[in-house]
């Protein structure tokens, strides 16, 4: 297989096998997904079939603990909400 | 005062590095509201920020051309406050209560709470800004809260919180109310005016300081969601890549079982013909190659046997080399048996080289815990999934095969490593 046709079969292995259902199931946008599953790709590339150190031979708690916050913020969702203000003055203009 | 209260500045001073991460920011909207509301510019202004914490409040207001004294009961929250915020003539941070503002009378134009006052006296706390205001000046507090009722995630989140933290009360929780400042205000004989400035923000917002600083950092995960549920060390290694003893709750969200039978019991209970082929990782729900049991004479599986002697075949011949009838006779079977099973040369590669992944399964697993993890998760899952012998071998056999030795034509790489779904 050729580079891109291998690139091509990692991406397809991760957005319909991994975060195909993941991504519906949380409603996340097309773009964050895509996000998301470009840093895993390159990940695997890098680690299993390029086997670059030192990331092929990192611990997986490692690599979990540098990659997660930002997986976790394209595939976090949105939290609604908003902000009480209490404001009192003893001028009557307010 | 209760114990609670009392105390209360110590509860976020122990951790004030993550209080400054975790706790989000206040949108420009808040800012706008506040001069609007308190018809007192910000430009020029002397804010009080009580309660400042490390400085979140301190600094929104600070870049809006305000001088504020920030004032707190922490020495570590302001000792944050102190490394992250520019101390000029613009700004002085001081150890102080705000039941007693060590300030004189009718210097600030503003006395702000930002998220604060219910730490405080409700009648010395505003008595103490009444004093220390100008005439015309205002008094303000205000607090980030969570819509539960406009996401369901959110309406389980509180729950989970409430669960984890016995002393949680939160937005869509019974019982919870809005500190009562606007009758403490009207108590004080001020005249007192409400808004609601909306959000929405990225959840990751709330979980900078998420697993892997709170897996750290044992104290603040106490305080936002309660302990971290550890994989004790334990007598196994998982697909995750998590030690854990059997039966114990993994950071993964999944159950491990040391023989995987429960989880084969439930295949078959859902009349699936999809068979966890191992146990190590069968049990986590991550194998499902469809594999039909019993189809061999002896009682081993006849298909199983193919397609094993087939990646053997693939992965030291190539995929020209290889043919059906060596195939067959390394697995003890007959040619024609292969075909019944598999079909032509091509096919029986692909699927010989597919990923022993149900996605069904990846999702429940990925799915199953808190959302504010599911980065984690989805990462751990991952790589744990990519490190096995079996799944890395057919990642990296399909990968090392020349253009010549690949089967079919474009569009074969989708089949490669599709998942096992059938």
């Amino acid at each position: 297989m050729s580079n891109d046709q291998v690139l091509a079969a990692i991406h397809e292995f991760f957005s319909e096998v991994v975060a195909g259902e993941v991504a519906s199931a949380l409603g996340i946008p097309p773009l964050r997904l895509e996000a998301a599953i470009s840093q895993m790709v390159g990940i695997v590339l890098i680690r299993h079939i390029l086997r670059v150190e030192p990331m092929a031979s990192a611990q997986v708690d490692e690599l979990v603990d540098l990659l997660a916050p930002t997986i976790q913020r394209y595939l976090g969702g949105l939290a609604v909400g908003g902000i009480r203000l209490v404001l009192a003055s003893s001028n009557p203009g307010i | 005062m209760s114990e609670r209260i009392t105390g209360g500045h110590r509860v976020f001073n122990r951790v004030a590095e993550e209080y400054d991460a975790a706790r989000p920011h206040y949108p420009e909207t808040l800012y706008q509201a506040l001069e609007e509301l308190s018809g007192v510019r910000l430009k020029g202004a002397l804010v009080l920020d009580v309660g400042a914490g490390t400085g979140i409040a301190t600094r929104g207001l600070l870049d809006r051309g305000a001088r504020v004294v920030a004032l707190d009961r922490g020495e570590r929250m302001l000792a944050v406050l102190r490394g992250r915020t520019a101390l000029d003539l613009q700004c002085r941070a001081v150890l102080g209560d705000g039941n007693a503002l060590p300030f004189r009378d009718g210097v600030a134009d503003l006395v702000v709470y930002a998220q604060a006052w219910h730490w405080l006296d409700r009648r010395a706390s505003i008595a103490e800004a009444v004093r220390v205001l100008r005439p015309g000046g205002a008094v303000a507090g205000w607090w980030n809260i969570e819509d539960a009722d406009k996401a369901d995630w959110l309406a389980a989140l509180e729950v989970r919180l409430a669960e984890a933290c016995p002393a949680y009360v939160g937005p869509a929780l019974p019982g919870w109310s809005m500190p009562p400042i606007a009758e403490a205000m009207a108590e004080a004989g001020l005249l007192v005016a409400q808004t609601w400035v909306e959000w929405t923000r990225s959840v990751s917002f709330f979980w900078r300081a998420s697993s892997p600083t709170c897996a750290r950092s044992r104290t603040s995960r106490r305080w936002t969601t309660g302990p971290w549920r550890s994989c004790s060390p334990g007598s196994a290694r998982s697909w995750c890549g998590c030690s854990r003893t059997a039966g114990s709750p993994c950071r993964c969200g999944s159950i491990w079982r040391p023989d995987g039978r429960a989880r084969r019991a439930d295949a078959a209970a859902r009349g699936s013909d999809a068979v966890a082929d191992r146990t190590a990782c069968g049990d986590a729900g991550l194998r499902g190659q469809g594999i039909r049991p019993g189809g061999h004479p002896d009682g081993a599986d006849t298909r199983t046997a193919i397609l094993a002697a087939a990646r053997r075949a693939f992965a030291e011949k190539g995929f020209d080399n290889a043919t059906i009838r060596g195939i067959a006779r390394e697995a003890g079977v007959d040619p024609a048996l292969v075909h019944h099973y598999f079909g032509t040369k091509a096919e029986l590669f692909a699927t010989a080289m597919r990923l022993p992944v149900d996605p069904r399964e990846v999702a429940a697993t990925v799915l199953a815990g808190p959302r504010e993890e599911v980065g984690e998760r989805l990462v751990r899952c991952v790589l744990g999934l990519i490190a096995e012998p079996e799944t890395e071998e057919r990642i990296v056999g399909a990968a090392a095969l020349r253009d010549e030795q690949r089967p079919g034509a474009r569009g074969d790489s989708r089949v490669l490593l599709g998942g096992g779904r059938r």
